[in-house]
């Protein structure tokens, strides 16, 4: 028994029709595939971005402040720390690499963030993809996608608009820097931004240098008394138990400390509540779908019940009838559910394409056992419904239609 | 080959009752047939005025339907008694089916229609090509055409006998097979079955009112409310 050569002629008499459910059913999925692939990609995206910023210290307030601050540097009104908790943290000796970090000025668009030398390089992967990084004030290393080359002098003026009146007041408008180092790419906004000793960011706003009069290195160690607020510090811990110990440490009266990854978990269990609604709707979306194409099917065999009716009297068989019915059906919401997969993916790719580059945190839309799943659940929710023409046509006398 | 060699059986009904539901009243007796026998090598004709019960009878003897009463024997089966199911592999096996309109699938071409009850059988399509494009020559039909649409209506009825035929099955049943037909090609299609009969020993059943057809059959058997009003034998009955 082969019902195959009747599908085919099926599917050349209603190829109109047969396109536009197939069309229907590609939509619909392809809304649920893109919704969940995109949804997975902010998250790994967003976590993969936030992966070198071990564990940031900053003033008690909002986690979730400082973090869209320091990693994607989405900078918001955050209370400072006080400068006597990042003198205590310099002295932990179970950190690695305590790094404040600054913002506040810009570049053509471009963020200008202050930190140390060995964030900038650990930031980095451990080393630069190619030059040096900073050892002076006036020196910079640039993201992996800035479009500065090395050598070039940039003028930064501080915070968004071109003058500010802090600028005629202490802070120092029209500072120049030179691009020494470029940073491996990270994933982040970093990747655009252009990094600056910790005491340049200070030095613009007027802040003093951290450092005694006269005394130009950067970085630790610095002066006690001359060392302003900051927004954040990020330190590498050396160990996992050293990491945990920290941030138990400084969650003081006076400072907070966490590891991104909480934070995002919260994040992501809000998103997650998201998603849960946007995938019963999408689900939704593809019963009715399904539903309203079993209609159009049913409306298209009855005109077909004649030659369903000849077949019988040739000697087909019922079941050769079910067959052929549910593998046309069953051929749609397959066809359909492989381009709503493929379209899904794609629309995904383009989401995450736009997503990143306004963001700056790098995402790849992928299709995982998630989707699979979907499309999979799909499959056989369609095999059963298609069981249902299959069946009425199955049941339907053979003498009335060849009547007519 | 004489119009007498006829090794099988004949298909023989007897005691005929069928009766359709009918709104309000019960039920109306459409077909009430004492006994009625066609035999192979001939073809039988049922005549009779419209709604008298010729295609209901046709639908019967083919197993299409069961009857209320009655038995239809053929080579020691009685379809009366069989479940759909055995009569759909009896019609698979035993006979073929000639409609007024074709019923061709018409975006396929004249081979694949022939080969439709190869879809449905435990037999190879591939092997049955070559027995299909033999049935197309044999009936003259132009095999090369792309879809059955582009014959005229007569090629596309023949058509459909090389489909009735493609099992070699040993009934043909033909329901009005010449009404959408103009004289010639009705003619054509006439000549066709007789040959069948005569030739390859079929037993032809056709519902009829042609009176081409008529003249040229070997019975006639005529249907009036169900039931047969007269038996008129035009050539000499072969013997079995
Ligand atoms: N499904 C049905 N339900 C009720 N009555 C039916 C049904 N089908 C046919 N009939 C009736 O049974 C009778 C016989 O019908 P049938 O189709 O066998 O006649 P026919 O001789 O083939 O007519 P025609 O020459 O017009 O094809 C008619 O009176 C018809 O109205
Ligand atoms: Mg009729």
């Amino acid at each position: 028994m082969n019902p195959l050569p009747l599908v085919l002629a099926m599917l050349a008499r209603n190829r109109m029709t047969s396109l536009l459910f197939v069309a229907l059913i590609t939509l619909a999925v392809a809304l649920g595939i893109a919704i969940s692939a995109q949804e997975r990609a902010l998250r790994q995206g967003s976590a993969r971005a936030a992966d070198r910023f071990d564990l940031v210290v900053a003033a008690p307030g909002s986690p979730t402040d400082v973090l869209f601050s320091v990693v994607y540097l989405r900078p918001s009104a955050v209370e400072l720390l006080s400068p006597a908790v990042f003198s205590r943290l310099l002295a932990e000796p179970k950190a690695e690499i305590v790094a404040p970090i600054g913002f506040g000025d810009n570049l053509d668009g471009a963020p200008v963030v202050g930190t140390t030398a060995p964030f900038a390089l650990h930031l980095s992967g451990g080393g630069l993809a190619e030059g040096r990084v900073f050892e002076r004030l006036d020196e910079a290393v640039v993201g992996a996608l800035s479009p500065h080359p090395i050598g070039v002098e940039l003028q930064v003026s501080h915070g968004h608009g071109a003058a500010s009146p802090e600028d005629e007041a202490g802070g120092l408008h029209g500072q120049k820097l030179r691009v020494v180092g470029r940073l491996q790419p990270t994933g982040t906004p970093w990747d655009g931004a252009v990094v600056t000793p910790i005491e340049f960011n200070w030095y613009v706003h007027g802040l003093g240098t951290g450092h005694a009069d006269g005394d130009t290195h950067i970085g630790p160690p610095f002066e006690a008394g001359k060392l302003p607020g900051m927004p954040a510090v990020i330190v590498k811990p050396q160990t996992v138990p050293a990491a945990y110990g920290l941030r138990n440490a400084y969650r003081t009266a006076d400072s907070t400390a966490f590891f991104p990854a909480e934070v995002l978990v919260e994040l992501y269990a809000l998103m997650g509540d998201v998603r849960r609604i946007m995938g019963a709707l999408t689900l939704a979306t593809q019963v009715l779908v399904i539903a309203a194409i079993l209609a159009g099917i049913l409306a298209l065999l009855d005109l077909q019940r004649q030659r369903f009716a000849v077949l019988r009297a040739l000697g087909a068989s019922r079941l050769f009838i079910f067959l052929t019915v549910w593998s046309y059906v069953t051929l749609l919401i397959a066809a359909g559910a492989l381009g709503g997969l493929l379209l899904g993916w794609g629309v995904a790719g383009i989401i995450s394409h736009f997503l990143a580059e306004a963001s700056g945190v790098a995402m790849q839309a992928t299709i995982g056992g998630t989707e699979f799943r979907l499309v999979g659940a799909l499959l056989i929710v369609g095999a059963c419904l298609a069981a249902v023409p299959a069946m009425l046509i199955y049941r339907r006398p053979v003498i009335d239609a060849l009547r007519q | 080959m004489s119009a007498v060699t006829s090794t099988g059986q004949s298909l023989a009904a007897s005691g005929l009752v069928f009766t359709y539901p009918e709104a309000g009243k019960g039920r109306m007796t459409a077909v009430n047939i004492a006994a009625l026998e066609a035999r192979p090598g001939s073809v039988t004709a049922l005549a009779g005025p419209s709604g008298s019960g010729k295609s209901t009878l046709l639908y019967l003897l083919s197993g299409l339907m069961r009857p209320d009463a009655g038995s239809i024997r053929w080579n020691g089966d009685d379809l009366a008694l069989l479940g759909e199911a055995r009569r759909d592999g009896w019609r698979r096996r035993n006979a073929g089916f000639v409609f007024q309109n074709f019923h061709l699938i018409e975006e396929m071409s004249p081979e694949d229609n022939v080969l439709v009850g190869g879809w449905f059988s435990s037999w190879s399509v591939r092997g049955l090509r070559r027995r299909a494009a033999e049935l197309l020559d044999r009936l003259e039909v132009p095999r090369e055409r792309t879809r059955v649409a582009l014959l005229s209506r007569g090629e596309q009825q023949r058509v459909a006998i090389a489909r009735a035929l493609l099992f070699d099955p040993p009934v043909i049943f033909a329901d009005e097979p010449t009404a959408s037909l103009d004289a010639a090609a009705g003619h054509n299609v006439v000549a066709t079955l007789r040959r069948l009969a005569a030739e390859d020993g079929k037993t032809v059943i056709c519902a009829s009112h042609d009176a081409d057809l008529l003249d040229s059959c070997d019975r006639v058997v005529r249907i009036d409310h169900g039931r047969i009003a007269a038996t008129k034998v035009e050539i000499a009955e072969p013997v079995s």
